[in-house]
């Protein structure tokens, strides 16, 4: 990179993106218009395409959920139905109903619990540096990457021994546990982007370490707050794992009931993709409407890169 | 703070609060009624769809007919295809929290929970009466290495069966009765792929990995039934084993028959298999499959005799392959008294007969009311009960259903035949690591069968 | 953001002087009531985490080092005869060799669909976010609900051979899953589909982190288009390349609901069956509890060799 020239541009205060094309052209780089064009289509053309092939299993199953077995057997997996049903969305929420409300309840539970410990934590770890916060915050994020496949037997004994297998209980405790770890990068992250100074400022005016999380810190940071609860609770919301080794039939989680649904000793498509898609409206419909804050989450650093 | 923020954060607040809000007012009102009610019983099984759910409904009315005050509550886990199951039912006694009683297959499979003390011995269950007419062989799946009994099995799915397509076979003029050996087989098949007529390019049907283990099985079975026992007491545990060419023979033989199976098995469950068979242009016209199949043809509204009918897999014809479920009384549980009436209950006649006409299987007892079922089953009853009776017919325990060897060798031994039939390996391979598996868990083998 | 400016301004007023005194003075306060709620919160954090996850991983190294089979829960310690047994065992090589397979696959896959879509989106595409948006969501999805979603993608009459019939490419059709030579890719395909559009949001947000200026000097120099992201915007998108690598490298260590669910078990044969798939049917499928911790403490190190490193880079030597 030439510092340069870099430097000089700065100076010049171009910023704008008129001034910016002014001085191209100015200085001679411009395509012909039909090149232009041309080059346009094509870039539309290839997104279409990406977006079709992210879209057609999506599109697929959605369109057997409102087939009937017999509809399933006479149309193309990617026609719509002859005939649309609801009866697959009728079964599939008669089996999903119980199971998903226990999956709101502990997701959201636990999301918010993750995310407020994650907070405090990043907090400390960049605000009130002490020894070896470092190396701590190091210990913590390696939790991030455990595969938890390593530590089943001795969770599983745990929540065993505290006498809440199988209540929501024990899902709330074990993903705002394992949550920790992610939050506290989200929120550590973010906060460092805080500049020190105005929590002098704040030291100052007489405020205590709880005073400026809550007056100062918290309401600076919605966006971590939005990435962090937007993750975590995708991932509480989709995990598997524990919910199989950590619920019975007292409470069940969708992912479970799900699977339990899906996986049984008869294959019904159009079930088993109503019964997908009810399960996965909540995550999408959180993507779809939060999706713009996760970028700009990853944009101020959320993930460090 | 910018507006801006403002609004994610009142979005998000609104969001989470209402989500909590009414996830939890809704918990409450759909709470259960608490525990504690002293006279239940809770069964756990896998029994999920139309017919299945039908019959352990049949049988759960049953006992409430006896005994109407019980409540019985039923937990139903049928995902991946019985794995959640096993995986609940392990960390439910892990937990210390033993369902009340529990589904499973009869033999091997309990055997874990045997081992570590948590069943309970059932022999007041299993009266001279009971035993006089379950046949001796299902007996003695149900006695632990001790000698006491510790399952009551509720049916016997019958494994080795060769569903087939009647009217395609017909019109290729295929004579099913002819279908004995495997040579037979093989010619009928190629027969059917050079006609052309029926637009079938793979005439047999098979399913995801375990239902090619199942298909193997039937194999082995028919190359001879003191192949079939040694192997199940882990007997073929070497090259030099008395059996062990017996056993290269039959994967030999399987894998020629995977030269005539779809190609996209591997991600087939066992009833999508089956409905290849069915349907206005079905694509295959056989498949080897256990006798829950014949629920697929009903659904599809087939009758048994007509549009499609059955034989033994080829060279099995004097045997029948069981598959058997059962119940079992764990240590520990809130209900005893009520599990004990439950079982007794299970391995009435009554009980027996209520359950298998809905389930598609047939009466662990001998003395079933035959007209109670359907014309498949009463053709099954008949083999069965003259299979038991007859020195020269045998009947024979799964291996891949839980019942005739350790659950480890089982494990292990299904991802074998997957990687036969995937081609991945040799059938010699095959049989040299089915002989290597044997030896490795010979200390598991506890069971002697004598066929 | 307009009054954390101010605040700045405010702050730079100060003199140093009078600032080190009164973080003095809050330091002495360390038991004041506040300071300790927020380092109780910490601390109770730490002490979670401790135990949750480092008291865990030994407990979990303790029960690979005995004999625990089945539910029996008495057992000896017999040292590090599982692990003796796993070097010997070739089922362990072949789910290593998958897993590595799959790695080398699945990874520049995610990474190269994922870098060419951020930059075809950063071409002041209109309706950027709703593009986005789309991509996004197969990332969105549980991965019980994409195996089954690919499980009815991979079937004979399903969507993929349909529509390669439809392209009149009928002669591609394969048997995705039941192919062990293909039923690797079939599944590292279905999860570079789902990871992709993450991948690409993570390299967005890379490439809007970069100061204009810099772009606008190179541009100044002639580069443009494919000269421009090659010389210029992906070398400065190093760090984040590095980053979707460790998190897929990670993920395809700890891969296991998909592949359990979409290919029965992790067959056919062992054609998909990956470290954590061996692990979980050791365990629960044959029973070895002992024996699958074993495996799963290796897995466990495997990760922190990769881990501890990029830890160290990233967040140390700042």
């Amino acid at each position: 990179m030439n510092s340069h020239k870099v430097n000089q541009i700065e100076k010049l205060g171009v910023v704008d993106d008129i001034k910016w094309e002014k001085l191209r052209k100015s200085k001679g780089f411009k395509l012909s218009k039909v090149k232009r064009l041309i080059k346009r289509v094509i870039l539309y053309a290839v997104l279409i395409v990406a977006v079709l092939i992210t879209i057609i299993p999506l599109w697929s199953g959605i369109m057997s959920a409102f087939k009937t077995q017999a509809d399933l057997s006479l149309t193309s997996p990617i026609a719509p139905p002859l005939i649309p049903t609801l009866e697959p969305f009728i079964y599939a929420w008669l089996e999903l109903q119980r199971p998903l409300i226990n999956s709101v309840l502990f997701t959201t539970i636990a999301t918010v619990i993750s995310c407020l410990l994650g907070s405090v934590c990043g907090f400390v770890l960049t605000k009130l540096k002490f020894k070896g916060s470092k190396t701590l915050f190091m210990l913590f994020t390696i939790g991030i990457f455990l595969p938890y496949q390593s530590i089943l037997v001795p969770l599983f004994i745990t929540i065993r021994n505290l006498g809440i297998y199988d209540t929501m209980w024990a899902m709330i405790l074990v993903h705002s546990v394992y949550g920790i770890p992610m939050t506290t990068l989200l929120f550590r992250s973010y906060y460092d982007s805080i500049p020190e100074s105005l929590i002098n400022a704040a030291k100052t005016d007489g405020a205590g370490v709880m005073a400026i999380y809550r007056r100062l810190i918290i309401p600076l940071s919605p966006l971590p707050f939005v990435v962090a609860g937007v993750f975590q609770f995708t991932s509480i919301w989709n995990d598997y794992l524990f919910a199989l080794i950590l619920t019975g039939a007292n409470f069940e989680p969708a992912s479970f009931a799900l699977s339990n649904m899906a996986g049984g000793t008869e294959t019904a498509w159009n079930n088993t993709m109503a019964g997908t898609f009810l399960y996965s409206l909540p995550v999408l419909l959180i993507f779809v409407l939060l999706g713009k804050y996760l970028m700009q989450g990853l944009m101020a650093g959320a993930i460090k890169g | 703070m910018e507006p801006k923020k403002q609004t994610i954060i009142f979005v998000l607040i609104a969001v989470i609060s209402t989500a909590g809000i009414v996830a939890g007012v809704t918990y409450v009102i759909m709470a259960p009624t608490p525990e504690g009610e002293v006279d239940a019983l809770e069964i756990y099984h896998w029994w999920t769809s139309g017919g299945e759910a039908a019959a352990i409904t049949a049988l759960v009315d049953e006992f409430i007919t006896l005994y109407p005050d019980t409540t019985v509550q039923q937990v139903q886990i049928a995902g991946g295809g019985g794995f959640e199951m096993r995986v609940k039912i392990k960390t439910l006694m892990l937990a210390g929290q033993p369902p009340d009683t529990f589904q499973i297959h009869n033999g091997y499979e309990w055997k874990i929970f045997y081992d570590a003390g948590l069943l309970d011995n059932i022999d007041n269950i299993w009266t001279t009466e009971l035993k006089a007419a379950v046949p001796d062989v299902v007996e003695d799946i149900s006695k632990g290495p001790d000698g006491h009994y510790y399952s009551v099995p509720v049916n016997i799915h019958r494994s080795n069966v060769m569903w087939y397509n009647a009217k395609v076979l017909q019109y290729n003029a295929i004579d099913p009765a002819t279908l004995t050996t495997w040579p037979a087989f093989w010619a009928a098949c190629d027969k059917l792929i050079a006609n052309g007529t029926s637009g079938i390019t793979n005439p047999v049907a098979m399913g995801e990995q375990w239902t090619a283990a199942h298909a193997f099985e039937q194999v082995l079975a028919s190359v001879g039934i003191d192949t079939y026992e040694a192997w199940i007491n882990g007997d073929i545990d070497s090259v030099s084993a008395t059996h062990y060419a017996d056993l290269l023979t039959a994967c030999e033989i399987y894998e020629n028959l995977t030269d005539y199976i779809n190609s996209d098995w591997a991600v087939l469950s066992w009833d999508s298999a089956i409905a290849k068979l069915i349907g206005a242009s079905p694509t295959a016209a056989f498949s080897i499959m256990g006798d829950w199949a014949n629920g697929e043809f009903f659904q599809a509204g087939w009758t048994h005799g007509v549009e499609y009918d059955t034989i033994g897999v080829p060279g099995t014809g004097n045997m029948y392959g069981l598959v058997v479920d059962c119940f079992e009384k764990p240590k520990n549980i809130p209900h005893p008294t009520n599990v004990n009436r439950w079982l007794a209950v299970v391995a009435s006649k009554d009980g027996q007969d209520a359950f298998n006409p809905l389930k598609g299987s047939i009466s662990a007892r001998t003395d079933a009311n035959v007209t109670k079922y359907g014309p498949y089953q009463t053709s099954a009853i008949t083999d069965f009960n003259a299979i038991d009776i007859s020195p020269t017919s045998y009947m024979f325990p799964s291996v891949v259903h839980g019942s005739g060897a350790p659950e480890a060798f089982n494990s292990d031994f299904i991802p074998l035949i997957g990687a036969l039939t995937s081609g991945a390996a040799t059938a010699t391979a095959t049989a040299t690591a089915i002989a290597a598996l044997a030896s490795t868990y010979a200390s598991d083998f506890i069971k002697v069968w004598s066929l | 953001m307009e009054q954390v400016r101010n605040d700045i301004d405010i702050i730079e007023d100060f003199k140093f002087e009078e600032k080190r005194k009164i973080s003095k003075e809050i330091r002495k306060n360390i038991f004041s009531r506040d300071k300790l709620i927020i380092r109780l919160i910490f601390i109770t954090c730490c002490i979670l985490l401790a135990y949750f996850i480092y008291y865990f991983i030994v407990w979990n190294i303790f029960v690979s080092m005995t004999d625990w089979v089945g539910l029996i829960q008495t057992y000896d310690f017999v040292g590090l005869e599982n692990y003796f047994r796993m070097v010997n065992d070739p089922i362990f090589w072949i789910s290593l060799t998958n897993n590595l397979v799959f790695m080398l696959v699945f990874i520049p896959s995610s990474i190269i669909i994922g870098l060419f879509l951020a930059i075809l989106l950063d071409q002041k595409i209109r309706k950027e976010g709703v593009f986005r948006t789309i991509y996004l969501l197969p990332y969105a999805l549980s991965f019980i609900v994409t195996a089954y979603l690919w499980q009815w993608m991979f079937i004979e009459d399903g969507v993929i051979n349909f529509i390669l019939d439809m392209f009149g490419l009928g002669f591609l059709k394969m048997s995705w899953i039941s192919d062990p030579n293909i039923a690797l890719f079939s599944v590292s395909f279905a999860l570079v589909w789902q990871f992709s559009g993450y991948i690409m949001l993570i390299f967005l947000a890379a490439i809007r982190t970069i100061p204009k200026s810099h772009i606008m000097a190179a541009q100044i120099d002639g580069a443009s288009g494919f000269k421009l992201y090659t010389r210029v915007i992906i070398p400065q998108i190093k760090t984040s390349t590095f980053t979707a690598f460790v998190i897929l490298m990670i993920f395809s260590l700890k891969a296991f609901d998909f592949i359990w669910i979409l290919t029965d078990e992790g067959g056919p044969g062992w054609a998909t069956a990956i470290l954590p798939i061996t692990i979980f049917k050791v365990a629960f499928n044959s029973n070895y509890f002992a024996y699958s911790s074993a495996m799963a403490t290796t897995l466990l190190l495997i990760i922190m060799v990769i881990i501890i490193p990029y830890l160290y880079i990233t967040y140390r030597k700042r």
